[in-house]
């Protein structure tokens, strides 16, 4: 392909440059605020924080584990219900307690596992800077 | 003051601080305007155009990815935004010359200084009127924002070579105009 010349590029450069941007008018800010705040609640942007999302997603993993207990109660082991006591008692808490390292290494996988599908997200987003 | 970057605001607007959304108007207002500016060719729509943008920039944030730069994202949507507005009107081509000249008194400033920068812009406006409305955005995009081929084509839409063809086809002709921007000052 024909390349355009250096000394013609440089001098359309520098004529943009001269003259620069047009002035956005003085209140245009304060009329896009406006527009804004005027959007309907369900279309506004919420957005809970990432730490919360985490927190949340932990949460959630953590009464999957108490669910799994409930649903095999016949299982052994760590999945022996604990949530089938209905109230937590004296004795369903030493065995909560007896079966903690169980759950733990659950526990522990449901807190790394999101952050670990979140740092590979941002790895991945960062090497796809090209794409809209 | 630290300026912090677009990501930042961002992040804070799709918290719920909506406030933080200014920082982003503020930071690439004048250059919307102008974009739709000079796709629209006059005050009107441009001011239009360019909020329009913002407010749609606004709704879907949480659908923006960050796969490309929020500046990229921010000039394709004001990109489409006036190429549907301008097909609504069938208003492709600007023939009042005047419109430029007499409609932008808010914009002008006191001072022979600005009057010789806004002349040279009138002139330059006009000679980027003769162009497309695609080679006009990039060109203006290429020279201002120094914005890479790669992201003139996301913010465009078209394929990196047919934007490499689009700017050099539109440097030649601008080039063209130079002497005659020159001569009218």
């Amino acid at each position: 392909m024909e390349k355009f010349d250096e000394k013609d590029d440089k001098m359309l450069r520098e004529l943009f440059s001269e003259t620069g941007y047009r002035k956005a008018p003085d209140d245009f800010t304060g009329r896009v605020m406006e527009q804004v705040s005027e959007l309907p609640a369900e279309t506004a942007v919420f957005r809970i924080s990432y730490e919360w999302k985490l927190f949340l997603l932990a949460a959630a993993a953590v009464g999957l584990i108490f669910l799994i207990n409930a649903v095999f109660p016949e299982a052994e082991g760590f999945m022996e219900p604990i949530a089938n006591s209905a109230a937590l008692t004296a004795e369903s808490f030493k065995r909560l307690l007896s079966y903690l390292p169980g759950n733990a290494i659950l526990i522990f996988a449901a807190i790394l596992l999101p952050l670990f599908f979140d740092y590979l997200y941002r790895f991945f987003r960062k090497k796809q800077v090209s794409i809209v | 003051m630290e300026e912090k970057d677009d990501e930042y605001y961002i992040e804070e607007v799709l918290n719920g601080n909506s406030g933080a959304f200014r920082f982003l108007v503020d930071k690439y207002k004048d250059l919307s305007y102008t974009l739709a500016y000079r796709m629209a060719g006059n005050r009107e729509d441009a001011e239009e155009i360019s909020q329009d943008a913002f407010v749609k920039v606004y709704r879907s944030l949480k659908s923006f990815r960050g796969k490309a730069k929020f500046s990229t994202w921010l000039y394709r949507i004001i990109y489409n935004t006036a190429i549907s507005r301008l097909r609504v009107k069938k208003r492709y081509v600007l023939t009042e010359d005047v419109a430029v000249a007499k409609g932008n008194e808010a914009d002008m400033k006191d001072g022979e200084a600005y009057s010789e920068k806004e002349e040279r812009m009138r002139a330059l406006e006009s000679a980027l009127d003769t162009l497309p409305h695609d080679e006009k955005f990039i060109l203006q995009l290429y020279y201002y924002q120094e914005t890479p081929v790669r992201e003139l084509a996301a913010a465009t839409g078209l394929s990196e070579s047919n934007v490499k063809v689009k700017l050099f086809r539109a440097r030649k002709k601008l080039r063209e105009s130079v002497p005659l921007i020159m001569k009218r000052n």
